[in-house]
């Protein structure tokens, strides 16, 4: 620094210095510097005293000029300030020279002492600065909490990072160590995070892997689908380590709890498997056991079904399954007694044939005594058989060989004994066998005879047939009777035999005029037992015309029992597979000689099985092919080319090896089904997998490539074994089952949506159903499922409330435009101009007349439009209701004009019950015997009359000739129309039969018209309208017939001649919901 | 040949929907028939599924068992026996000049859903 830019004055100028350079100066004996002004002095006295002063001066001067570090202890400083004291005190009078001498020698180690504690100083305040800046460098560890993140803020703001006293070693030190403490609480913290974090992970892992059951039922799956997301929120929201491991207990809840949900589910399923199986064995059995049988094992199958349902532990599954196992082992002994039954039935009967006719008293006797005995038995083995009890039924039967019954003799009165040993009588044993035999070799040729036409001139063998037995069975006369059964057989297989061969021929030209002579005659031979001769009629008859007559008609029918083969196969094929059937068949007719033209048959004959094998491979491949391919992503025909090779070859027309080609394809497109719905699944879980997964999503990626090289080569084992591996992993499980839930609930919720949006009109409205729905479907593309599914539960709402207001909606349209229809029908078929009127007014009640129901309507559906289904829904609802009582009014009013029963019998206020009844018993709810396989009726008046005027409407664009009030037919119009009427909603129910209820009837068990049970089914949405042309009854009738034989007869009984014009009316007949083609399971119709 | 099982049952429920008072025999008076066999076939004819609907009853008469459980109806509960008995009579009402298949003889049919078509 130069002293220009100084203030600092001259040093010789300062006095102190200058008295400082003068003691040095003296010291090393070099006298007064001249640069400073000697001091005046008298003598040599005072001159050392003036020296001395000026030394204490300089050393006053100097120490003065010294600062110590304040900021350091007072310990510290202690030391120099001691120095600096001892300097002071020899400055003090009296004044030494030693003293100063020594003090100055103090003195001059002082500013170095000085320097030392001010190094100290700054290392000190270093170390703070730099703990301190350390500290606020430091960041919170990530997923630390707040309650940590303010922690080591604290420790951030720790005071011993801004000291505000002594700069001590120990307060630097507290500096340092609160650093450390910082230090060591981040480590602290990202430990704890780390360690929540994982838990926290861990936990999620396990809630994401419980899976409930997919076939339990859809509210249990649902609650445990909710519990799971909302353990998982809990999860994901809980802060401590603390608060998430507590969520360990309630995760274990949960899994305790889809376990003891899946064990029950297994067993309701196994217990419902088995259940299905027992049912349809009960009713695959249904003809082979007996009645009674099948009765008691229905009630078996029903009590261990109502076990079923009534289940609610996996003990109660298995005491049902127990008694569900003891349906098959009782249908076994039900079916041998069936069998023994029928064989005991037979012999017994046909023993007591065997006593004798009732001509005499004694056999008659005998008889009446055995019948009863057997109907006793038969009765008594019934009720067993009834309860269950096959065994004893049958052995209640045996009773009948080994027990005596006695019989009051008709000329002695006397009761004897009569034994009954059918099973050891063996002629009658062995007649009953040769008529069985007789039954299987020899009377189809009777029936033959009779199918052609010649049941009169050929009765005679069944008399002949019939008069043998009667021998056997009823005189016991078992010798001749097998006599006569012999040589009946043997005329039937050698003389009647070749006639009806030779007859069939010509039965298609039968009726030929040229031929007719011949074939009289040839019957007349036939009717007197003359078979030589009716076949020597039947060759000539081949000589007489060439045998013309007979090949054309032999060509003509087995041209036409060829045709609908040959139209349809023609119709599947093209190409060298069609001309090879088309060609032979086309030429057939022009060939010249009868030879060719069967020639040529007999090659489409031969055709057809290969062809029709053919279709069949190709239609199930290629149907398999279009399948798969509409399922799947990609072109599957492109990327898997499984059917190219059978296409190439049906192209070039090689039957054989096409067929082939495409059988061998199925069990591929089989594979190919099964391989891509495996990796569809893995793909989309594997898409679905959280980021954190990144190795799995990259393992499961390269599994499903590689799979997909295997599976073009069709190497179907490796791709699936390559892909089974990664659909193993627990966690692939894991969103395979969300995603399955997910899709399911989507799919249903999206056909809902469909149906509902389909019937609103509002454009506002569709878009209020949209929004959730998308959000959910845009969830489940970011793999977030549990959101999804949770989006989906907004959505499920809003949809029944939307579908509540489209189904109210249309129904109060529908019920109000039939109000307003049948009023104009009503008032057209009412001449009388006042009672018009009071049939408007009838049907139109006030308050709610026809302007007030308008208004009401608007109200509706402005709130609809608005999108507030749920107000728009009670308002139609209100309107619905309102116009009931005209309805009721309306309703019985048309159908009193249309002689109907509909309302009667389908209408609202019909109890259910009586619908039950109704299949059970055959009784229709107003009393009438009129058994149906099924019994419906309507849940409201409205859709009753709404869906009979939209019937009416359908059945006039199907027949043009339906027609409101009196109208005219001619001679062959139709007379019936059929309209189904699809409603928005359910709008009836059901009950439908099960298994018909066997009835002994005419010697035989057969199905009977009642039911052992029904099905009740609910939510039907079609309607069944029939309607028909009710004649007006002729003059002097009042008979109202739907027949033309009918009507026509009717005419004639009161000989009236028929019209050209044939006078009635249309009226609807039958009208009532239809479970026919419903699927209770989808509520939709096929 | 695939043909919807909708369609059929429409056309059958002209004779499956028909309700009978308790009868012993309901074959005895085949007559009571004659207006839904002649609606039906008008039905079909209009529809122009006439050649469809006598394959497919043909292929009912031949195979009763396989067939005619989904077609019931609603109406009277006919056996099977009894219902064969119908449709023959129906198809040689509706057809006279065409045979009818014998058990087991006729055209294959096989009834699909109509998304199955």
């Amino acid at each position: 620094m130069s002293q220009s830019d100084t203030n600092t004055p001259d040093v010789t100028e300062d006095p102190q210095i200058q008295a400082w350079i003068v003691a040095m100066f003296r010291e090393l004996g070099l006298g007064t510097p001249q640069c400073v002004a000697a001091p005046e002095v008298s003598d040599e006295t005072t001159l050392e005293e003036a020296a001395l002063a000026e030394a204490r001066e300089q050393i006053l001067t100097v120490l003065d000029g010294l600062s110590l570090p304040d900021a350091l202890p007072d310990d510290e400083l202690k030391p120099v300030q001691d120095h600096m004291t001892s300097v002071r005190g020899a400055t003090e009078p009296p004044i030494d020279g030693e003293r100063l001498e020594a003090a100055a020698a103090v003195l001059a180690a002082l500013p170095g002492q000085i320097d030392a504690l001010n190094v100290t100083l700054k290392d000190r305040q270093d170390r703070i600065a730099l703990a301190k800046s350390a500290a606020q460098s430091t960041d919170d560890p990530e997923h630390a909490i707040d309650t940590e993140k303010t922690a080591l803020q604290l420790l951030r703001d720790a005071d011993a990072f801004s000291p505000t006293g002594k700069v001590s070693e120990p307060v630097t030190v507290a500096a340092e160590e609160a650093l450390k403490a910082l230090q060591a609480e981040i480590a602290k913290v990202e430990m704890d995070a780390t360690a929540r974090e994982s838990k926290r992970q861990e936990l999620i892992r396990r809630v994401v892997r419980i899976a409930p059951p997919m076939t339990a039922r859809g509210s249990s799956v649902l609650a445990l689908l909710k519990e799971i997301g909302t353990e998982r929120s809990a999860i994901e929201l809980a802060i401590t380590l603390g608060d998430i491991s507590a969520r360990e207990t309630e995760i274990t809840k949960l899994e305790t709890k889809v376990q003891e949900l899946g064990k029950l589910e297994a067993a309701r399923l196994s217990a419902v498997t088995a259940l299905d199986a027992a049912r349809e064995l009960v009713h695959s059995k249904s003809k082979t056991v007996e009645v009674f049988c099948f009765e008691a094992a229905l009630e078996k199958l029903s009590s261990a079904a109502s076990s079923v349902d009534s289940a609610k532990s996996e003990a109660n599954y298995a005491t049902a399954k127990t008694a569900i196992a003891k349906i098959a082992p009782f249908l076994v002994q039900a079916e041998d007694y069936y069998a023994y039954m029928i064989d005991w039935r037979f012999k017994a009967t046909f023993y007591i044939g065997t006593l004798g006719p009732n001509s005499d008293p004694v056999a008659k006797a005998q008889r009446g005594v055995l019948e009863l005995f057997r109907d006793t038995l038969l009765h008594d083995a019934g009720i067993l058989a009834k309860g269950g009890n096959a065994v004893a039924a049958k052995n209640k039967l045996a009773e009948f060989y080994s027990t005596t019954k006695q019989y009051e003799h008709p000329d002695t009165n006397v009761m004897t004994d009569v034994a009954v040993e059918a099973s050891k009588n063996t002629d009658a044993i062995a007649f009953a066998a040769r008529i069985e035999t007789f039954r299987t070799d020899s009377l189809p040729t009777i029936s033959l005879a009779n199918k052609l036409g010649l049941e009169p001139q050929t009765r005679h063998l069944r008399t002949a047939y019939d008069a043998a037995k009667s021998k056997g069975c009823t005189n016991g006369n078992f010798g001749d009777a097998t006599t006569d059964l012999d040589a009946l057989k043997t005329v039937l297989a050698s003389d009647v035999q070749p006639v009806l061969d030779k007859f069939q021929d010509y039965v298609a030209a039968a009726e030929n005029p040229a031929l007719e002579p011949q074939i009289t005659v040839m019957k007349e031979h036939l009717e007197n037992q003359r078979y030589a001769q009716a076949l020597a009629v039947l060759s000539a008859m081949d000589t007489a015309h060439g045998g013309d007559l007979k090949n054309a008609a032999e060509f003509e029918a087995k041209r036409a029992r060829l045709s609908n083969s040959v139209k349809w196969v023609s119709d599947q094929v093209t190409g060298p597979l069609k001309a090879s059937i088309q060609d032979p068949w086309t030429a057939a007719p022009s060939e010249t000689t009868h030879l060719a033209k069967m020639e040529k048959l007999g090659r489409v004959e031969a055709a057809l099985p290969g062809l029709r094998s053919f279709i069949t491979a190709r239609d199930a491949a290629e149907r398999m092919h279009t399948r798969l391919d509409a399922s799947s992503a990609t072109d599957i025909g492109a990327m898997f080319a499984v059917l190219d090779d059978a296409r190439t070859k049906a192209a070039a027309g090689n039957l054989g090896p096409a067929t082939t080609a495409y059988q061998l394809a199925l069990p591929h497109l089989e594979r190919l089904g099964a391989y891509l719905d495996a990796a569809a699944k893995l793909k989309a879980a594997g898409e679905a997998l959280p980021p954190a997964q990144g190795a799995l999503k990259l393992k499961i990626a390269g599994a499903l490539t590689q799979a997909e090289a295997d599976a073009k080569s069709k190497k179907w084992d490796d791709a699936d074994a390559k892909l089974a591996e990664d659909l193993k992993d627990p966690e692939v499980i894991a969103q395979a089952g969300l995603i399955d839930r997910f899709e399911a609930r989507r799919k249903r919720a999206e056909a809902q949506k469909a149906r509902v949006q389909k019937r609103m009109t509002s454009q506002k409205a569709k878009e209020k159903l949209d929004v959730p729905f998308d959000d959910a479907v845009g969830k489940s593309k970011t793999g977030a499922f549990i959101e999804a599914s949770e989006a989906l539960d907004v959505l499920q709402p809003l949809l029944d409330e939307a579908q509540q207001y489209v189904a109210a909606a249309m129904r109060a349209r529908r019920a109000v435009a039939a109000l307003e229809a049948i009023n104009t029908r009503l008032r057209n078929a009412e001449s009388d101009a006042a009672q018009k009127d009071t049939i408007t007014a009838a049907i139109y009640p006030a308050p709610n007349d026809k302007a007030k129901i308008d208004t009401d309507m608007a109200a509706a559906e402005a709130d609809a439009t608005a999108g507030k289904y749920s107000e728009a829904t009670v308002k139609f609802r209100a309107i619905c209701a309102n116009a009931e009582t005209g309805m009721i009014e309306a309703a019985s009013r048309v159908e009193a004009l249309e002689h109907g029963h509909y309302v009667a019998a389908h209408g609202p206020q019909t109890d259910l019950d009586k619908q039950k009844e109704r299949v059970l018993t055959g009784v229709r709810p107003d009393g009438k015997k009129v058994p149906t396989s099924t019994a419906s009726k309507f849940e409201n008046i409205g859709d009753l009359l709404a869906t009979r005027e939209l019937a009416w409407e359908q059945a006039m664009v199907k027949n043009t000739k339906v027609t409101n009030g009196k109208t005219t037919l001619q001679d062959g119009d139709v007379l019936e129309v059929i309209v189904n009427t699809d409603c928005p909603a359910p709008i009836g129910e059901s009950y439908v039969s099960d298994a018909p209820r066997m009835e002994y009837r005419a010697g035989e068990y057969k199905e009977g018209k009642t039911f052992e049970n029904c099905e009740h089914i609910p939510g039907l949405t079609r309607v069944f309208t029939k309607i028909v042309f009710m004649f007006d009854p002729p003059a002097g009738s009042s008979r109202r017939e739907t027949s033309w034989d009918k009507v026509k007869q009717e005419y004639d009984k009161h000989s009236v001649t028929h019209p050209t014009d044939w006078p009635g009316e249309w009226v609807v007949h039958q009208h009532y919901p239809t479970p026919e083609g419903f699927d209770p399971l989808t509520g939709e119709y096929d | 040949m695939r043909v919807s099982k909708k369609l059929i049952r429409g056309y059958l429920r002209y004779l499956t929907s028909i309700e009978l008072e308790d009868v012993e025999d309901p074959l005895a008076d085949m007559s009571v028939f004659h207006s839904s066999i002649d609606a039906m076939a008008h039905a079909a004819q209009t529809d122009g599924m006439s050649d469809t609907l006598q394959l497919s009853l043909n292929f009912m008469i031949s195979n009763p068992s396989d067939t005619l459980p989904d077609f019931r109806g609603s109406g009277y509960p006919f056996a099977e026996g009894e219902l064969v008995a119908i449709l023959d009579y129906t198809c040689r009402r509706i057809w006279p000049d065409d045979p009818v298949s014998n058990l087991g003889e006729a055209m294959p049919v096989e009834f699909v859903a109509e998304a199955d078509l």
